[in-house]
């Protein structure tokens, strides 16, 4: 499990990676951060990605009780329409969620005038969400509406990360050298006199396996996951968002380009 | 370009420049309206930001959002978002009308689209628009916020002047097709850095040689820094692109070349206000003139938001009149586009470069006192008639559709993981009629809600009283206050005060009883008046409750809802003992019963134990007391229902987490009792009765109940928190570790709710008695 400097650490981290490999700050995850009683709170956005599909009328209505006005143009239709099947647009938040210890995936959709996106909408975008949330073997992949912690906005749907720090245990103890260098990190740590006192041995993490992951489901003490050091590295704080990231990318059709992967491992 | 070919040019069309207002700018301004503006419907100011065009599929838009109202710092800490690099500002101004027939009739709309342009039109005038072209694209909201349904009216206008005749456009080329491949990706690159830079970044990319072009760039620059006194991280959207064509005997040293292949050198972009060194330089020939041999070749470029190939987006229309207006001498211009691809790098391939014939304006146009070019730009909703738009928000806003999508959602999310075949709506369409809105009826009915019940009624006589706020959770003090209020209509209001979509009535009906006889003729005149609204709201709902504080009221309750065929759950508690059961099908429900035969098969198939096994009983055929009048010749303490305070709570929940398994049974009411034959084989039932797991969703007031009277019961041991642990005999050790100090056997819930899982005809438990001589070793 990560701590909220562990996650911010990896934010970091992953920007200062990314901001070379020519990538728009547009098109990619980029940080954020906004201020709050409990102060600066830092996340990555990825905002206004089409998704083209049929808009099945738009949620803005006329109002019928108006005559409808004139305008005289200058020229016979200067305007020209726009194209009818206007895709829906999505912002993407990657929040760092204090109960589940993990990251979490935000998700707003609207119309292209702003209105929002009612779930039956987001599924026509995404049907990928249905078969998931039916499918026993993705257990994980859950859309539900959520208050996005750091804006405060109701608005917001998340999948939900009830299962992301277990699956992320297992997926670490699958990168063997980064759990190395961490432990390394963690033998040089002498009890220090934090919160991060009572974590558990890091040896935990390789333990974890499959059978673990799937026993854990039923029995939340065996293979539950550990709190990760404080003192990690920032190379395994980016390989963990990283891989985070890969994992629910498929649940809202994004791909992370190979390179950014390649560049460093 | 001469003039004979430009009248077969085609008039130039503009793809409009969409608004888009996220839910947060109304939001903002639903909360403004309330505490900042109330009844004033002054223009306030306002502020887009929109972008060049990144998608094929889509323009750009122009968004509002929640920092839109803030002019003065609209960079702070929540839109550093909304401004970044590559944004460009657009300033408005928004009415915000008291009334709907203010907003629809109150003032003429091509008069108030004239006012947002004649505010163009005095910029173009003044000059202003040329060292600020964010004052070209001055957009004006209307607005009607209706706050109590969360209804947001809307009309978005960007007006466009229009020029004295069209302009003229030659077929458009891609910025590829018109430099080629390398010269196009450096003219990309420089406009990128256009777009992209920071405050104080140097924005001609090169050196300036010679006094002339140094006198640009400080121009330049400090029109750049006093656009960004108010605009610090926003590029202007529109802005000049210079470059010259070196020749071979060019007298520019290698160096000064941006690298370019022999046609291109010199390229720089530069603020609009370049325009003045334009008309200048050229003085009087057109710059795109080819017949003029001219070293340095000017090119406008603005951000475009449209993605139609041909066609420029709308914020094009104010700049080319401007320059028609301001340099009259200008007969033609040559338009870059500007368009990135997906990665929000300037593509240029998408790239448009128009050569637009500008109209000529006559001397003196417009330009009288109060005179303004006709102006168009209202936004048409989303079927493209010019109407206004509308914005129902009340599902994000509205508190009571709120509660109800999330109390919705708590339920359908047990159907995720704990009871995936669980038919919520079996039990949120439920009509449940509770009789008795004392102790065991306010806990019934809020376990009701939570089950997301829709459909509640409650019967009562009486009035609250004082005793009754602390045990019957929907009363508050100010209830019993005058005499008190009548319970039922006083909990159906505090069930609204909790969940406002619940469709709940409190009748004040007293329930003729037996061995209660008549005073008066009024007396049975109201006795028949109440039997006939008891029968009709028994044959209305499809569940009954009975919960009074008597037997007797019971009885004919148990009798209607018997002839109605409903399903009757009764609860009763005593001091440290509650009954929770329900009713059976009655001798007059044969066919329900028959069909039961067929799905239901009993072990023993002996017609004589079926028919056992179908025939529940009801309160009455399982007692061996007759309705009597049982409140007379009684103590005051036998009189009032003196209980333990924890047992109520823990009996509703039990009569509520009853009827849920009951509706989720395939057979209804007809399901046959289980749970009174060995406790685990009942539980193995429970998967005919539908994953009942997820019970435990009401089980919190037994567990709370229970953590209250663990309490109650240790600060009762005469050894306080050293009491000893009692009731851990083996058989429910688990659960009662949690019972583990002080004689309070948790057992009196646990014991049954494995029963719980089917559908038992009957639970009983006591909680164990204060007495000292079990303290006892």
């Amino acid at each position: 499990m990560l701590s909220s400097c562990h996650f911010e650490r990896a934010l970091t981290v992953l920007q200062k990676r990314w901001t070379p490999l020519n990538c728009s700050s547009q098109s990619f995850w980029n940080l954020e951060s906004e201020s709050t009683p409990f102060g600066n709170v830092s996340y990555f956005s990825m905002k206004e990605v089409p998704i083209s599909r049929l808009c099945l009328g738009c949620a803005a209505n006329s109002t019928v009780e108006q005559a409808e006005i004139i305008e005289a143009d200058d020229v016979a239709s200067t305007k020209t329409s726009l194209p009818v099947p206007a895709p829906n647009f999505y912002d993407f938040h990657v929040v760092y969620h204090a109960s589940y210890q993990a990251p979490a995936l935000f998700i707003k959709g609207y119309h292209a005038d702003g209105t929002l996106l009612t779930m039956g909408e987001m599924l026509l975008d995404f049907p990928q969400w249905g078969d998931l949330s039916k499918l026993a073997a993705c257990e994980w992949a859950f859309i539900a509406p959520e208050v996005h912690p750091i804006l405060q906005q109701n608005y917001w749907h998340m999948l939900h990360p009830c299962k992301t720090a277990t699956f992320m245990t297992l997926l670490m103890s699958c990168v063997g050298p980064q759990v190395d260098a961490c432990r390394d990190v963690k033998g040089t740590l002498n009890g220090g006199s934090n919160a991060c006192d009572n974590v558990q041995d890091i040896d935990d993490v390789e333990e974890c396996s499959v059978e673990n992951f799937k026993k854990s489901s039923f029995e939340p003490q065996s293979g539950s996951p550990v709190l990760l050091p404080k003192d990690c590295s920032d190379h395994f704080l980016a390989i963990y968002l990283e891989g985070w990231l890969r994992v629910v990318a498929p649940v809202i059709g994004l791909r992370i380009p190979i390179l950014f992967a390649e560049k460093f491992n | 370009m001469d003039s004979t070919s430009a009248s077969h040019f085609p008039a130039l069309k503009f793809a409009p420049l969409q608004s888009r207002f996220d839910v947060q700018f109304w939001s903002e301004l639903a909360e403004r309206k309330l505490d900042r503006y109330r009844l004033s419907e002054e223009p306030v100011p306002l502020h887009g930001t929109f972008s060049c065009s990144r998608y094929v599929e889509v323009g750009s838009q122009l968004c509002l959002d929640g920092g839109s109202f803030e002019l003065d710092h609209h960079c702070s800490s929540n839109s550093t978002s909304s401004a970044q690099a590559g944004q460009h500002l657009v300033k408005g101004t928004g009415r915000l009308y008291n009334t709907w027939e203010n907003f629809r009739d109150g003032s003429d709309k091509a008069e108030l689209l004239k006012e947002a342009a004649a505010r163009v039109w005095k910029d173009i005038l003044s000059g202003e628009t040329e060292s600020t072209p964010e004052l070209l694209s001055q957009f004006t909201v209307l607005c009607y916020a209706d706050l109590k349904l969360f209804h947001f009216n809307y009309w978005f206008g960007l007006p466009a002047l229009k020029p004295p005749s069209p302009f003229l456009t030659s077929p458009s080329q891609s910025l590829e097709e018109y430099f080629g491949t390398d010269a196009s990706k450096k003219v990309a690159e420089a406009c990128d850095a256009w777009l992209r830079q920071s405050p104080g970044h140097q924005l001609v990319e090169q050196p300036a040689q010679g006094g002339e072009s140094t006198s640009v760039c400080e121009m330049a620059a400090s029109q750049l820094s006093r656009t960004d006194v108010n605009t610090p991280h926003a590029s202007p959207f529109a802005w000049m692109l210079s470059y010259c064509i070196s020749q071979e005997d060019a007298t520019l040293p290698q160096e000064s070349c941006t690298g370019l292949p022999g046609i291109m050198a010199r390229l720089a972009c530069q603020p609009l206000a370049a325009l003045n060194q334009l008309s200048a330089s050229s003085d009087g020939s057109t710059v795109s003139d080819g017949s003029t041999v001219s070293n340095e070749q000017w090119m406008l470029a603005f951000s475009d938001h449209s993605s139609v190939s041909g066609h420029p987006g709308w914020v094009l229309r104010n700049l080319l009149l401007m320059i028609a207006v301001r340099y009259p001498l200008v007969k033609s211009m040559k338009v870059v586009c500007v368009r990135a691809s997906k990665t929000g790098r300037v593509d240029p391939s998408r790239c448009l470069v128009l050569t637009v014939q500008l109209p000529a304006v006559p001397d003196g146009w417009c330009q009288g006192p109060g005179e303004v070019p006709e102006a168009v730009g209202w936004e048409p909703n989303a079927e493209g008639r010019l109407l206004p738009r509308k914005v129902d928000l009340s599902p994000v806003m509205s508190p009571t559709l709120l509660a109800e999508q999330a109390v919705g959602l708590n339920l359908r999310l047990m159907r995720w993981r704990a009871a995936p075949d669980l038919e919520i709506s079996h039990i949120a369409n439920c009509k449940c009629l509770i009789l008795g809105a004392g102790t065991l009826g306010c806990s019934v009915s809020r376990c009701l809600l939570a089950w997301g019940v829709h459909k509640i009624t409650l019967v009562d006589s009486s009035r609250v009283s004082y005793s009754n706020p602390v045990r019957q959770w929907l009363y508050e003090l100010k209830d019993c206050t005058a005499g008190g209020k009548p319970k039922a209509a006083a909990a159906a209001e505090a069930l609204l005060r909790i969940f406002p979509s619940v469709n709940v009535e409190g009748k004040n009906i007293s329930i003729p009883m037996p061995g209660h006889a008549p005073a008066n003729d009024a007396h049975e005149q109201s006795m028949h008046e109440a039997y006939d609204s008891l029968d009709q709201l028994v044959s209305e709902h499809d569940a009954v409750f009975l919960l009074t504080d008597t037997r007797e009221s019971r009885w004919l309750p148990s009798l209607l809802s018997a002839v109605h065929g409903k399903i009757t759950i009764t609860a009763a508690v005593g001091f440290d003992s509650y009954v929770v059961m329900r009713h059976g099908t009655s001798p007059l429900d044969s066919a329900r019963t028959e069909g039961l035969n067929s799905t239901h098969e009993s072990g023993s198939g002996a017609p004589s134990s079926q028919a056992q096994l179908r025939r529940l009983g009801c309160y009455f055929c399982n007692d061996v007391v007759g309705p009597v009048n049982s409140t007379h010749n009684r103590t005051l303490d036998q009189q009032c229902t003196v209980a333990r305070p924890g047992l109520a709570p823990i009996t509703s929940a039990l009569a509520v987490e009853l009827l849920a398994a009951l509706l989720q049974h395939p057979a209804g009411i007809a399901a046959p009792a289980q749970g009174s034959t060995p406790a685990r084989t009942a539980a193995s039932a429970s998967a005919d009765a539908a994953g009942l797991q997820g019970v435990t969703a009401c089980l919190a007031p037994i567990t709370s109940a229970l953590a209250v009277e663990l309490l109650a019961a240790l600060l009762q041991h005469p050894a306080g928190i050293a009491a000893p642990a009692q009731g851990s005999t083996p058989a429910r050790t688990a659960a009662s570790a949690s019972a583990d100090a002080a004689g309070l056997q948790g057992a009196t819930a646990c014991e049954e709710e494995p029963a719980l899982g089917a559908v038992p005809h009957m639970i009983r438990g006591q909680l164990n008695g204060f007495s000292q001589a079990r303290w006892r070793p």
